[in-house]
């Protein structure tokens, strides 16, 4: 069916159709309106889920941990400052191997106080364990909270999927919305693979020692890098069901293309019709756009933009005192390659500041102009 | 991904046989769920400060609860399983339980001896009748002295199911409730309503009967037991030499008198000699006469035995005291007693003995139509010549001549006989019966009554759930009126007032099920019990955490070391 959906209500009827068993949540802009939806959907009986009031994302988390420990699909959703205090509740959630998934809408952190697109706030978390998918459309979001359950389930790991404040949280657009028949054949009822009941009570999480620390983590390591296939097959199987094909890394004209634009988020849709148009004045430029960040698909990035002259990266979010994060990541990921492209690191965007048309163009005739790719990125669009 | 390891790893599983987290499946030692806990929280009762402190262990949070419920009978039934007059003692008693009340750490203590009051008032104004209980056993026991300790004992007799029967030598029972005490304290009508009602529940008094005159040891024969309670019938002797005089009186007999309306000499200036309750009570008595009256006492005004509201009445009713003031002589003149009075220094009191030394130079006269000798009683060894009490102990059966009853003292007799001497308060009076009645119920039937609860710790109250509170005054006569005659001064609380004062017990020790720790419990391991009375934890969930202990209100739940 299609309806005319923000990438939050989007994300609500995603929820609905996984049968989310347990919703913790924590009113934050620009999530707000995902949660307000699942409620009523709740109050109303079109989703038979437990709707669990809190008084912090901190306990909105806690409380996924555990309903996810209990054996319960769960979900929650925030932004920026919520998601920072969730922070050591998401290393917990990883840990302890459950597959929560959340909504993340990405928002600047403060101060300055701001409540527009900035993906520093869910990049800051790469480290905690959980699976990263980005998008581009809110049609994308439903999809890709499906494609997290099933994966984050497959992979016994949580997953967080990430879209940019207002271009998405609060546009609308036509979505189609699947039917609960093919989610229901696509998306299995969760079976843990560690159950916590009332009859076997059991301790989890408890003290491990130097005798066992390393090999759990090394666990969760083999399981985070199988999980980049999963993410491919779930994708695939997902495009045979729906019809929409999603990839963790997505080439868009690039395959003869000298220079690679490298985008995540809303901004891969406007840098589409820059590519379309500067390749119609022939100039061999193409596009990659990243969806899975966490695990990082190392052998996609090496494969896409191993072969191209010049990759230009736009960060959406700031590492302060080292860059844009992405071209942190391509650029390691390209480290041991013997013939890599020139990395040209780019700063655009931050605090909801639009990257526009101009924005992209100025880039890639900045990168094309650089004989040598600059020590430090440039900041685009800002005022000197 | 596998560097190779400097020294070979312990023969542990490797991270294929692990599971996929960490988990500790049901092998914990104390609770299925982790090892960690060490203390154990357990509901449980324990006796609350107050009635840790009363003599007689009245349950006090008990009956308050029944009073804020609105049942003042139901308050009166508890407090007759330990205290027969709760009208008498809601008016008389020195109220120790109020000085341990802990309320008095958040504003004022709750006003237990009013509250007392109320539920014996109902009951009196009701004419409840005093419940009977235990069946009869047919065994008579003796009670000689119709005081406070000889009915303490008569009553718990009786409900352990003997038959008692009081010698007192007096028209009427009731001893120093009845003759020491002022109508304006205790009315007489209270008195006799509550020693009526004990007569209603298998007690039989013989009145006129004076040991040693009236009747003699060897008639108690037929009696199981005899429990002698004769009290201090004797005024201490003064430290100076008296002269014969009707001008010159204790304050027993001066009480009496007034109770007995017999006649006193000419009163105008009465001077009483004394710190004391019964000084207060013979100098507010002497105010009701028309008289002037001084209080002349060895102790500064905060230090008097006297109750201090007491003291504070009388002087606001007029009664001057001269606190730190010895009689260093005393005469007769024409116009009456000449008394020549010193500033104390410093003073030491004993039974046999008083040293006081006085400010030289500081004597003055004091001219008095009477003066009243309020220094104390001591006992009448008259009427008791044929008992041997030689190591005779408070309230222990003793079988001194082989074959006669059994034999107990108690009361102000045992604490005077080289017992250990307590405070001689009616309270005190009336548990020395009760523990007479219960011990000797032990030997007797080899009964052993089940001991209380521990008593609460002081600081398992949690003061940061009490609202600060104002407690409720009783309603007082005037102090205009009050001279006049001997109207009872204190009225009461007012229904209202004691349904407020009820409604300020913490409730020490006690779950009234305010659900913190079902609230607090971070395991969820508290959970209401099915009948809808307390809760239980369960031990599979709780980490010992202690918060439900910490946030309980009122101590109702104790920590129990864990024994791996």
């Amino acid at each position: 069916m299609r309806k005319l959906l923000t990438a939050n209500h989007a994300v609500s009827h995603a929820v609905r159709l996984a049968r989310v068993e347990v919703i913790a949540a924590y009113p934050i802009t620009p999530q707000t309106p995902i949660v307000e939806e699942l409620s009523e959907m709740c109050a109303s009986g079109a989703l038979a889920a437990k709707f669990i009031k809190v008084e912090s994302e901190h306990s909105a988390m806690a409380c996924c941990i555990g309903a996810e420990s209990a054996g319960a699909r769960s979900f929650t959703a925030t932004s920026s400052q919520g998601l920072a205090l969730m922070h050591e509740l998401l290393h917990w959630a990883a840990g302890a191997r459950l597959p929560i998934v959340m909504a993340e809408v990405n928002r600047a952190l403060g101060p300055g106080w701001n409540i527009w697109a900035d993906q520093t706030d869910s990049l800051a978390q790469r480290d905690t364990g959980w699976l990263q998918f980005y998008c581009e459309s809110a049609q994308e979001v439903l999809d890709s909270v499906l494609i997290a359950y099933r994966v984050a389930e497959q992979a016994s790991l949580p997953a967080m999927v990430a879209y940019d404040a207002f271009f998405l949280s609060h546009t609308a657009e036509v979505v189609e919305v699947p039917s609960q028949e093919s989610v229901d054949r696509y998306l299995p009822p969760y079976r843990p693979k560690l159950e916590l009941g009332v009859e076997a009570p059991a301790a989890f999480g408890a003290l491990t020692s130097p005798d066992y620390f390393m090999e759990f983590r090394l666990k969760a390591e083999q399981a985070m890098e199988a999980a980049a296939d999963m993410a491919t097959q779930a994708m695939e199987e997902f495009a045979g069901l729906f019809g929409r094909r999603y990839y963790p890394l997505e080439a868009y004209s690039s395959d003869d293309a000298e220079l690679i634009l490298v985008v995540t988020g809303s901004a891969a849709s406007t840098a589409r019709v820059v590519i379309d148009r500067l390749r119609g004045s022939g100039k061999r430029v193409g596009l990659v756009k990243v969806k899975l960040f966490r695990p990082s698909p190392k052998e996609e990035i090496r494969r896409l933009l191993g072969r191209a002259a010049k990759v230009a990266i736009v960060d959406r979010n700031l590492s302060l005192g080292a860059g844009g994060i992405v071209a942190q990541e391509i650029a390691a990921a390209l480290a041991n390659e013997p013939a890599r492209p020139a990395i040209h690191s780019y700063i655009a965007g931050l605090g909801g500041r639009d990257i526009t048309e101009e924005t992209l163009e100025e880039i890639v005739e900045d990168a094309l102009s650089q004989v040598r790719a600059r020590p430090r990125p440039l900041w685009v669009g800002v005022r000197s | 991904m596998r560097a190779p390891a400097e020294k070979p790893l312990p023969d542990l599983p490797g991270a294929r046989d692990l599971p996929q987290a960490v988990v500790c499946k049901a092998q914990a030692t104390v609770s299925l769920t982790g090892t960690w806990r060490h203390l154990r929280p357990e509901y449980r009762r324990a006796t609350a400060p107050c009635q840790t402190a009363c003599p007689l262990g009245n349950d006090i949070e008990g009956f308050i609860s029944r009073l804020a419920e609105g049942s003042p009978i139901d308050a009166w039934h508890l407090l007759v399983e330990t205290n027969p007059l709760p009208a008498v003692c809601g008016r008389v008693c020195f109220k120790p339980c109020e000085a341990r009340c802990s309320r008095s750490r958040l504003d004022q203590p709750l006003a237990i001896r009013d509250l007392e009051r109320v539920a014996g008032d109902e009951a009196v104004a009701r004419e409840v009748p005093l419940p009977r209980l235990a069946t009869r056993k047919n065994r008579n026991v003796a009670v000689v002295g119709g005081g406070p300790a000889g009915l303490g004992f008569a009553y718990h007799a009786a409900r352990l199911g003997y038959l008692p029967t009081v010698f007192e030598q007096n028209e009427k029972a009731g001893g120093l409730l009845r003759y020491g005490i002022p109508e304006y304290r205790l009315p007489e009508k209270i008195l006799d309503a509550e020693l009526e009602r004990m007569s209603g529940c298998g007690i039989e008094l013989r009145t006129n009967k004076r040991m040693g005159r009236d009747f003699s040891l060897g008639e108690l024969r037929g009696f199981a037991a005899v429990f002698v309670a004769t009290g201090l019938q004797a005024p201490r002797p003064f430290h100076l030499a008296l002269p014969d005089s009707r001008r010159i009186l204790p304050a027993t007999q001066f009480l009496a008198k007034i109770k007995a309306k017999a006649p006193l000499p000419s009163h105008g200036r009465i001077v009483v000699v004394g710190g004391g309750s019964a000084a207060v009570d013979a100098a507010r008595s002497a105010l009701r006469l028309g008289a002037r009256a001084t209080i002349v006492c060895l102790e500064e005004r905060s230090q008097m035995p006297a109750d201090n509201d007491e003291c504070r009445e009388a002087e606001r009713e007029g009664v001057a005291i001269e606190d730190r003031t010895s009689v260093l002589d005393l005469g007769l003149d024409r116009s009456g007693v000449l008394l020549v009075l010193g500033r104390v220094e410093s003073f030491s009191l004993s039974d046999r003995a008083a040293a006081i030394r006085c400010a030289t130079g500081s004597e003055r006269l004091l001219q008095a139509d009477l003066v009243v000798l309020a220094t104390g009683q001591v006992v009448d060894r008259e009427p008791l010549a044929a008992f041997d009490w030689a190591g005779a102990e408070e309230c222990e059966p003793t079988k001194p001549q082989g074959e006669g009853p059994i034999v107990l003292f108690g009361g102000d007799l045992a604490g005077a006989l080289g017992g250990k001497a307590r405070p001689a308060t009616v309270a005190e009076a009336l548990a020395s019966g009760m523990r007479a009645g219960r011990a000797l119920h032990e030997k007797l039937a080899a009964a052993h009554p089940p001991s209380p609860p521990p008593g609460l710790e002081a600081e398992a109250i949690n003061l940061a759930y009490f609202a600060r509170s104002t407690r409720e005054r009783p309603l007082m006569l005037p102090v205009a009126e009050r001279v006049a005659g001997f109207d009872e001064v204190c009225r009461g609380l007012s229904r209202p007032a004691a349904q407020r004062e009820a409604g300020r017990c913490f409730h020490c020790g006690r779950c009234t099920g305010c659900d913190n720790c079902w609230l607090f419990c971070p395991d969820l391991a508290v959970a209401r019990s099915n009948d809808g009375v307390g809760y239980q934890i369960d031990l599979a969930y709780c980490k010992g955490c202690a918060i439900c202990a910490e946030e309980c209100p009122r101590g109702a739940i104790s920590l129990v070391e864990e024994r791996k």
